[in-house]
């Protein structure tokens, strides 16, 4: 349990690193539109079922065959393609959702975000309940992340900010401070449970 | 003059700083000096060799499913490339893992394979060059600045733990500037990095900051 329950506070840390890679994509750096909640789930179902697949295809790959290199090098097209799918899918699914703008930017595979999810739980997760709960808690904290930011976005348009701070400074200073704080409690969370 | 700016490599819409492409990519390898120069020099190699393959292939590439040749095509010079560093040094291609596994993804989210369509080889060639160099030199631009504050070093790769450091001026455990190394630090010196951008830029668009 506490080995499920530090693989689980790992992938909360991640947190930081989703972060990064929303922002460094431009998929958190705009305000999500009140229209977009569904959508942001369905996005956010193809990031779990895409990662997770993906976890499955290399731990079952793993018994046959030694990738290697090979392994990192299909994760970015691998996750794509798996990404898009599933879009494909949900768009023939929920018609209605099709054409609207989306939270999460496809373009690459989320940003990122499916390949970092597939190498944590690769890294981390030696068996796939474990990876399991590692890509739940990535999930979470991408929804979180985005959620995060979108409601910095909004408050920084009701408050009175300096000019030169307008937009994405003020965002990147929020989560710094907010890294920051994330950082200093998953430290207390790893000598917790004495790692 | 505004027009004269548009496509600007720096100041432009598209650029690094305007479009926040890379910012995944900046935050994390900049922590130290020698990850920003060996993953700066990995940008360089992907974009630059991606532009000519991509250019050079074009005549023969198919219309339909070019977004996953070009897919295919960054992640193997991607990989390629961390091949390459594991033979030079195996700890350095341990710690960058997960930076090299995202340059594919920046070139891609950069969008530079569109912008290739209407250009030459040559030209082709040059704009992936530049943009890399852009990118490649605000990370070793941040790292100068976090790793000194964050460590109280300078590091260059090689040896056998995969980086040098050139002196090491923190005599305590205790480092409260330390926290300009991780990512947090990043996030805030990017953020003031972008208050100066947006400050110079603005008048280059006539007031309009582009947002």
């Amino acid at each position: 349990m506490s080995t499920v329950l530090m693989f689980v506070v790992l992938a909360g840390f991640s947190y930081n690193l989703l972060i990064q890679f929303g922002l460094g994509f431009g998929s958190g750096s705009r305000p999500i539109p009140e229209y977009a909640g569904p959508i942001l789930l369905i996005q956010l179902c193809c990031l779990f079922l895409t990662s997770f697949c993906i976890y499955l295809l290399f731990y079952l790959l793993s018994f046959v065959l030694n990738l290697d290199f090979f392994e990192y090098f299909l994760y970015v097209p691998l996750s794509s393609i798996g990404a898009f799918a599933l879009e494909t899918l949900a768009s023939r699914l929920f018609p209605q959702y099709d054409g609207m703008d989306k939270p999460l930017r496809t373009s690459c595979a989320y940003a990122g975000l499916i390949p970092a999810a597939v190498f944590l739980s690769r890294s981390l997760a030696p068996s796939p309940v474990l990876a399991l709960a590692v890509c739940i808690c990535t999930t979470f904290s991408t929804l979180f992340a985005v959620l995060l930011i979108s409601a910095i976005r909004e408050r920084a348009v009701l408050e009175k900010v300096p000019a030169p701070l307008r937009g994405n400074p003020l965002v990147f200073i929020s989560v710094g401070l907010l890294s920051l704080v994330f950082t200093a409690l998953s430290c207390v969370f790893f000598a917790a449970l004495g790692f | 003059m505004s027009e004269n700016y548009r496509n600007h490599i720096f100041w432009g819409r598209t650029s690094p700083l305007s479009s926040l492409f890379c910012v995944g990519l900046l935050a994390m390898a900049s922590s130290r000096f020698a990850y920003a120069l060996t993953t700066g020099l990995c940008l360089l190699f992907v974009y630059c060799a991606a532009a000519l393959v991509a250019a050079g292939a074009r005549p023969i590439l198919p219309q339909r499913g070019r977004p996953v040749i070009y897919l295919f095509l960054s992640s193997f010079l991607g990989s390629l490339y961390l091949f390459g560093l594991s033979l030079f040094s195996p700890l350095l291609a341990q710690h960058l893992l997960f930076v090299i596994i995202l340059v594919p993804c920046t070139v891609i989210a950069s969008g530079i394979f569109d912008r290739l369509r209407e250009l030459e080889l040559v030209e082709g060639a040059a704009l992936s060059f530049q943009e890399a160099g852009i990118i490649a030199l605000l990370m070793l631009a941040l790292s100068l600045i976090r790793e000194p504050i964050g460590f109280a070093t300078l590091s260059f790769p090689g040896g056998a733990a995969g980086i040098i450091e050139l002196f090491n001026a923190s005599k305590t455990d205790f480092f409260p500037a330390q926290v300009f190394a991780a990512s947090a630090g990043a996030f805030l010196l990017i953020g003031l990095g972008l208050v100066i951008y947006g400050y110079n830029r603005a008048p280059l668009f006539n007031g309009r900051t582009g947002e």
